[in-house]
């Protein structure tokens, strides 16, 4: 044992703009020094993920598919424990 | 519990030769993701390519390769199709993920003759999607999946209801088919437990001490004991409720209320009954007599009516802003149906590894012999029917036993 396991799938922190709804309106991308915004084009799904009730921090995120400007599919979701919004194909 | 396992390997792919044939002799990549970085969902077999895996790779390996971005809702609906087949040989089916479900068959010997018959009641259920069903019958949930995983199509594997054919079936099979933490198999084959039946000849309390409770459970399977019960869906119960407005709802924050209103009372009914929805079905009816459907499936049973309503609005606002908007008058009615009520969770992926990695390693030791000291890693699978994505699957070092 004493192997060490780092997953396959992690959360990647976004940042979001969210509509007064909730729903994300534009994704900002950070790469090189320089900063994106993208706009959503569509949600395309969304659901709910609650788990671990049984923990300290149980997990509490809604998802949501989307359809952005470039045309791309995106999956993200929030961590409505904390507000945060993370990147992540489901 | 006499259980039939219904498995069809590589779903998608035989979703999209069913539909394309000429695609047939060609080896095919079915990927899903972002366009900026797609994975392999499924693809030929003899591609020799893993779920999850880059595109990029299999891109230049296989470059005649027919490479078919992921229909997934059309591969969620034939599989509901094999459902609803299956709902009407037995009212006790589980939906266990796309691929892969358990029908209770005990008492159904009644109904067609026998359980032969009742299987193949099952098989030709199946049979028809013409999309090479491997069934598996067995006095429980995981024999009966390991039956499967062994049988032909259209030759079903039909265990007796008895322990020592059970033990003595899964003997010769590979440990990784176990429903264990993949640390916990790392750990068998460490111990040279390389088979169940290498397993079923230990004690139950050393495999305790090592492993702990997967160590009691794996000793259980391995020795034809499960007592997993099926977490079934209910095709026939169904809740339905309508709202009508006293004025038609002429606005959007109206109509939006009047859905609030009415998913909150159809989901307190879902709740009451301890289930949760996996389909929802609503219509409109418009004061010029006009109705909009609307079908939703949801990914995961929800008991969450606030949940349903996000989506039906989302949907609204997307068909409200079109020219031909089939919302076009005010709303005075609205009816709702959850069905495919069921237990509140789902697997979206296979609940067990499907396939053993025999040359990686071969292939890792002719890497080190060329290469010298080379880090590698593996994909293994952590939690693979976990809901949580990050737990599914974990990259691991590649070590030779």
């Amino acid at each position: 044992m004493g192997r060490s396991y780092e997953p396959v799938n992690p959360p990647i922190p976004i940042q979001v703009m969210p509509t007064i709804s909730g729903k994300p309106a534009i994704l900002v991308e950070t790469r090189n020094g320089s900063t994106n915004s993208i706009p959503v084009k569509k949600v395309l799904d969304l659901w709910d993920l609650d788990d671990e009730w049984w923990r300290i921090v149980p997990i509490h995120r809604r998802y949501f598919k989307l359809l952005i400007d470039t045309g791309r599919v995106m999956t993200i979701f929030k961590d409505q424990s904390s507000g945060e919004w993370f990147r992540q194909e489901y | 519990m006499s259980i039939a396992c219904v498995k069809i390997s590589h779903l998608p792919l035989r979703c999209e030769i069913a539909r394309r044939t000429d695609l047939d002799a060609q080896i095919i990549i079915v990927y899903h993701g972002e366009e900026s970085r797609p994975v392999v969902l499924d693809a030929s077999p003899n591609a020799r390519l893993r779920r999850g895996e880059s595109l990029v790779r299999p891109m230049t390996q296989h470059p005649g390769a027919a490479v078919i971005r992921a229909d997934e809702t059309f591969y969620d609906a034939r599989w509901h199709e094999i459902i609803e087949d299956l709902l009407n040989v037995s009212d006790r089916v589980e939906d266990t993920a796309r691929g892969t479900a358990f029908v209770a068959i005990d008492g159904l010997s009644e109904l067609y003759g026998s359980q032969e018959q009742t299987v193949e009641q099952i098989s030709e259920a199946t049979a028809k999607h013409d999309l090479d069903a491997q069934i598996g019958v067995a006095p429980g949930r995981f024999p009966a999946y390991c039956a499967a995983i062994r049988a032909q199509p259209f030759k079903p594997i039909r265990l007796p209801n008895s322990r020592v054919a059970v033990k003595e079936f899964l003997a010769p099979m590979a440990v990784d088919f176990l429903p264990l933490e993949a640390r916990s198999t790392e750990l068998l084959h460490d111990f040279a437990l390389h088979t169940m039946g290498d397993l079923a000849a230990q004690s139950i309390s050393a495999l305790q001490a090592q492993l702990g409770s997967d160590g009691i459970r794996a000793w259980e399977l391995v020795n034809g004991i499960d007592r997993t019960r099926l977490n079934t869906i209910e095709r026939s119960q169904k809740i339905i409720d309508s709202f009508q407005f006293e004025s038609p709802a002429a606005s959007m924050d109206a109509l939006s209320f009047g859905i609030q209103m009415l998913l909150n009372r159809a989901f307190a009914s879902v709740q009451s009954i301890g289930k949760a929805a996996g389909r929802m079905d609503l219509t409109c009816e418009m004061s010029d007599s006009g109705l909009w459907d609307y079908s939703h499936v949801f990914k995961e049973p929800t008991d969450s009516a606030t949940l349903a309503h996000s989506v039906v609005m989302t949907r609204i606002e997307t068909v409200v802003q079109t020219d031909d908007s089939p919302i076009r008058s005010p709303v005075e009615n609205i009816l709702v149906e959850l069905s495919h009520l069921g237990q509140g969770r789902a697997e979206q992926s296979s609940l067990w590894r499907e396939e053993k990695t025999g040359d990686l390693d071969t292939a890792l030791r002719q890497l080190k012999a060329k290469m010298g000291s080379l880090a590698t890693k593996k994909i293994v699978d952590v939690e693979p029917w976990s809901r949580i994505p990050e737990r599914r699957q974990a990259w691991a070092e590649v070590t030779s036993r």
